[in-house]
């Protein structure tokens, strides 16, 4: 009892002591002691302005002294508690997981926030959609989907293992300056830049855990080098612009080579043809706008739709259509105050598809017509395109103007994918490395003349590039069951519009496509005539490439010679190769082309109205035999 | 109840009802003795709920109990909803986008009664740009009155020195080891109320007709204040009634703190951003 009460008097006394001790030590260590100026941000106080300014890096429009560092990267701003000030952090902001409550509020970037997360960068909608459409998932190659919302079917199995790193909805979780190695990250995958200081501050902070005081700038000025890291794979149209194509070996003793580069990621790649608009010095963003990247607000299923530029916009035919400063969209006003070089820009030139203007092209105070790089401010005059582009020969109204201003594209003819259930692989949704692996592979990779193909653009029929989208076997017995204890293996052969970044300023002559078999999606071979009745000849195609037993064609081919290819013939159901009646037709002129060159006399006298000049042909002239059929050896 | 007062005297010296927020900013940000005061009130009033709570739930599980005055027992049933008001008008004073929004709900909800809501929404809260009048029902008026029905309800003025010694042990403690924190402008996406109003919200979100709401509270307080005059059979099923009730809420709380995310999903705790 007398414990008791002893206790009982005591252990307030105990209580309210140690109340007093741990209050004690609070205001000894307490975090907010001696803060003296607390500046103002957004119509705040933000404690993170204390701890952490001067930062330098920034450019006006992101500088903490206006916007603090919660704007961006959130994490508590009313207290001094560095645990709490951090708690609810987000080291990169620009996720797209985080994007609405970081760079899309209300206050900053709320319309571009919103629609880059339905651009197919940013879901890679496109990519998912042919994948299970060549898998046999799907009847079609259009279709919803999200890299970052992947089931566990083979196809998603082998987006997950194998393309999934390559969209905007990739979370990035370790900030590191851009290079050929960088995937996701949202709105930073393009907008962050990091200067030398920033990344020798980077360095510093990862060996010794120094706060930094330098930041990576946050930019309109968008280089190739931020395009580079994804638009080297797939479609490989960055290495192509800068006049590289993968070798398909790694070959030895060349990384001193100037005539092959070497990627970070260790593929090596072969000198060839740059782009001239690369040799030029232009970037990107000199030709793609920011609706094309950020989203217009609309779902597309493929690049081609989500494009809103077209050659013609800089190389017209006739004076293009211009609007002035004053006509401009909200969205292109505030960019175009950002982008101080496009001052001499008068008028502005609207793109002939979507009608929005595209910021750098217009005309001067001339009136001549002007494109100046975004990032470089040098002025650029385009050249008016050649007559013969003018439509002057009956025919060719359909042709886009890549069919003819791209000498090359990279060409994958042979891959083979299986999958290996016992190998470890990484998820690169989840980022773990789990068992079952898809392995590629490859063969055939060459830099050669795509195929022509017609493609409906919404309103006709155009004449346009194709390359070998996919020409494979998917060997899916290691993930699912055999069937009939038979492998369970797919062969496709579709090939896919290409837009392949290698233009060359002279476009390619007449007998580049009408007596070129790759050009005709026959693949590379031989033509050879058997002379017929009356000088008129069978034409017969040899091809180089041994055939496939899945369906009897060339390895490279998209398409049989005079032969109706039927089913999936791409990866887009609004593309298909040339018809027999269509070859017939590009073959005719090519056997005129033998002997009557593209002068410009006989252009005018045969070519440029190539029906009449059939009913007036000579007794030595050849005329194709239109039942020849092809003798494939 | 005497630690909250006091802490809250000492806390009003440098709190700014015109500017509120900011105010407490620049505590938060720059005056520890401040930010130790605030802790002391909050955890005060937060043990003072509970502790109420608590002695109300004893009382209700009781079987039967010692029959009292009409007036009396209205006092008594004054009691948690005047807590209940003081404990939201501080969440509201503070100025905070959460603040704020709560203060939305609530003229919501006394705006949804015909004909005398817009009247209590003046009377209770003032005008939408304005925190004079909350405040003073806050210092003033309420605190006024939980003083004097505790003191009736309690039969004694002071405080048993033990009790004090402990409550406000504890809340320094709390105070020290959990500071209470500010809600950053647009920081959340989902913006929830105090915990003791998260399971309202929850049935806020449901709910097509507020009115409802409304007029159930009401109902249920009438049915509270007139408990001990109903027959001991239709007590204990009132009874049960509010403890189940309770119960209900209690779980509707649980799930607005820890399962909800924005738009008001089902999300794991570990799965919210």
């Amino acid at each position: 009892m007398k414990t008791r009460g002893i206790l009982k008097g005591f252990l307030p006394l105990l209580f309210g002591g140690m109340a007093i001790v741990a209050s004690i030590w609070w205001f000894i260590s307490a975090p907010n002691k001696g803060v003296k100026e607390l500046p103002v941000i957004q119509g705040h106080r933000e404690g993170c302005v204390v701890c952490h300014l001067p930062m330098t890096g920034f450019n006006s429009a992101h500088d903490p002294k206006a916007i603090g560092c919660a704007s961006c990267h959130l994490g508590n701003t009313f207290t001094m508690d560095k645990g709490q000030a951090h708690k609810g952090m987000v080291l990169v902001p620009g996720n797209l997981a985080q994007v609405k409550r970081t760079c899309g509020t209300s206050k900053c970037h709320p319309l571009l926030a919103h629609r880059v997360r339905d651009t197919l960068m940013a879901t890679g909608r496109g990519m998912v959609a042919v994948d299970r459409f060549v898998f046999g998932d799907t009847d079609s190659p259009i279709g919803g989907g999200n890299l970052s919302r992947l089931g566990s079917s083979p196809a998603d199995d082998h987006l997950r293992k194998l393309c999934a790193s390559c969209h905007l909805g990739k979370v990035k979780n370790n900030p590191r300056p851009i290079d050929a190695l960088s995937r996701g990250g949202g709105c930073t995958a393009c907008h962050l830049r990091y200067t030398k200081k920033a990344v020798d501050a980077l360095e510093i902070y990862n060996h010794n855990r120094k706060v930094p005081d330098v930041h990576p700038s946050l930019s309109i000025e968008v280089t190739r080098d931020h395009c580079f890291g994804c638009h080297s794979r797939s479609g490989r149209i960055s290495t192509s612009y800068e006049g590289w194509h993968e070798a398909e070996k790694y070959p030895e003793g060349v990384s001193h080579n100037p005539g092959y580069r070497i990627l970070k990621d260790g593929r090596a790649f072969v000198r060839m043809s740059p782009d001239i608009h690369f040799q030029r010095g232009m970037d990107c963003i000199d030709c793609h706008t920011w609706q094309e990247t950020m989203g217009d607000g609309k779902l597309h299923y493929h690049e081609e739709d989500q494009i809103e530029i077209s050659c013609e916009d800089c190389h017209p035919l006739q004076r293009p259509d211009t609007i002035t400063s004053s006509e401009l969209r909200e969205i292109d006003a505030k960019i175009l105050k950002r982008r101080s070089v496009l001052q001499s820009i008068k008028r502005f030139v609207v793109a002939s598809k979507t009608k929005g203007a595209l910021l750098n092209v217009g005309l001067d105070a001339k009136g001549k017509l002007i494109v100046i790089g975004k990032n470089s401010g040098k002025i650029y005059h385009p050249k008016k395109p050649a007559p013969v582009c003018s439509n002057q020969i009956s025919g060719h109204e359909r042709l886009t103007c890549q069919s003819c201003h791209t000498p090359w594209a990279p060409n994958c003819i042979r891959c083979h994918t299986y999958y290996d259930r016992d190998a470890v692989a990484l998820d690169h949704l989840s980022g773990r490395r789990v068992k079952g692996r898809w392995v590629e592979q490859r063969g055939g990779l060459l830099a050669r003349q795509p195929a022509l193909g017609i493609r409906f653009d919404g309103k006709k029929e155009i004449i346009d590039t194709f390359v070998p989208g996919m020409v494979i076997t998917i060997d899916k017995s290691g993930f699912v069951r055999k069937q009939n204890g038979k492998r369970v293996r797919i062969f496709r052969r579709v090939f896919a519009p290409i837009s392949a970044h290698t233009t060359a300023a002279r476009g390619i002559d007449c007998k580049a496509c009408h007596v070129n078999s790759v050009a005709m999606g026959l693949g590379e071979g031989l033509f050879s005539s058997k002379g017929g009745r009356l000088g008129k000849v069978k034409i017969r195609f040899r091809p180089l490439f041994p055939l496939r037993t899945e369906d009897g064609l060339p390895e490279d081919a998209w398409t049989g010679f005079l032969k109706e290819k039927g089913g999936t013939v791409s990866t887009r159901t609004n593309a298909r190769p040339l018809s027999p009646a269509e070859q017939i037709k590009v073959i005719r002129v090519g056997v005129c082309l033998l002997c009557h060159l593209p002068t410009k006399k006989n252009i005018r006298r045969i070519y440029s109205d190539f029906p009449a000049a059939l009913e007036r042909i000579g007794p030595l002239c050849l005329t194709v035999e239109t039942s020849a059929s092809g003798h494939p050896h | 109840m005497y630690v909250a007062m006091g802490s809250g005297v000492a806390l009003a010296l440098v709190y700014n009802v015109n500017r509120p927020f900011e105010s407490l900013q620049i505590i938060m940000l720059s005056n520890p003795g401040a930010t130790f005061i605030r802790g002391i009130h909050y955890w005060s009033s937060q043990l003072f709920l509970v502790l109420t709570g608590l002695h109300f739930a004893d009382r209700l599980s009781r079987r039967g109990g010692n029959r009292i005055s009409f007036m009396a027992w209205l006092q008594v049933s004054f009691i948690l909803p005047t807590v209940l008001f003081l404990m939201i008008s501080g969440f509201i004073l503070k100025g905070d986008r959460a603040g704020l929004l709560a203060g939305q709900v609530l003229r919501g909800l006394l705006g949804t009664l015909p004909a005398v809501g817009h009247w209590l929404d003046f009377l209770v809260l003032g005008g939408s740009d304005s925190f004079q009048v909350i405040y003073l029902h806050h210092i003033a008026t309420a605190s006024l009155l939980i003083v004097i029905l505790t003191i009736r309800h309690g039969e004694r003025v002071l405080p048993e020195a033990r009790s004090l010694v402990y409550i406000l042990g504890l809340s320094m403690i709390m105070s020290v080891v959990f500071t209470p924190g500010l809600l950053p402008n647009g920081a959340e996406l989902h913006v929830k109320g105090p915990w003791y109003f998260v399971g309202l919200q929850q049935i806020l979100h449901w709910c097509a007709r507020p009115l409802w709401i409304v007029i159930s509270c009401m109902v249920a307080f009438v049915l509270f204040c007139l408990l001990p005059f109903l027959p001991v059979r239709i007590e204990s099923a009132i009874k049960g009634l509010v403890v189940a009730a309770l119960f209900v809420y209690l779980v509707l709380t649980v799930i607005g703190m820890f399962f909800t995310g924005a738009d008001w999903q089902f999300a794991l705790p570990w799965a919210r951003p």
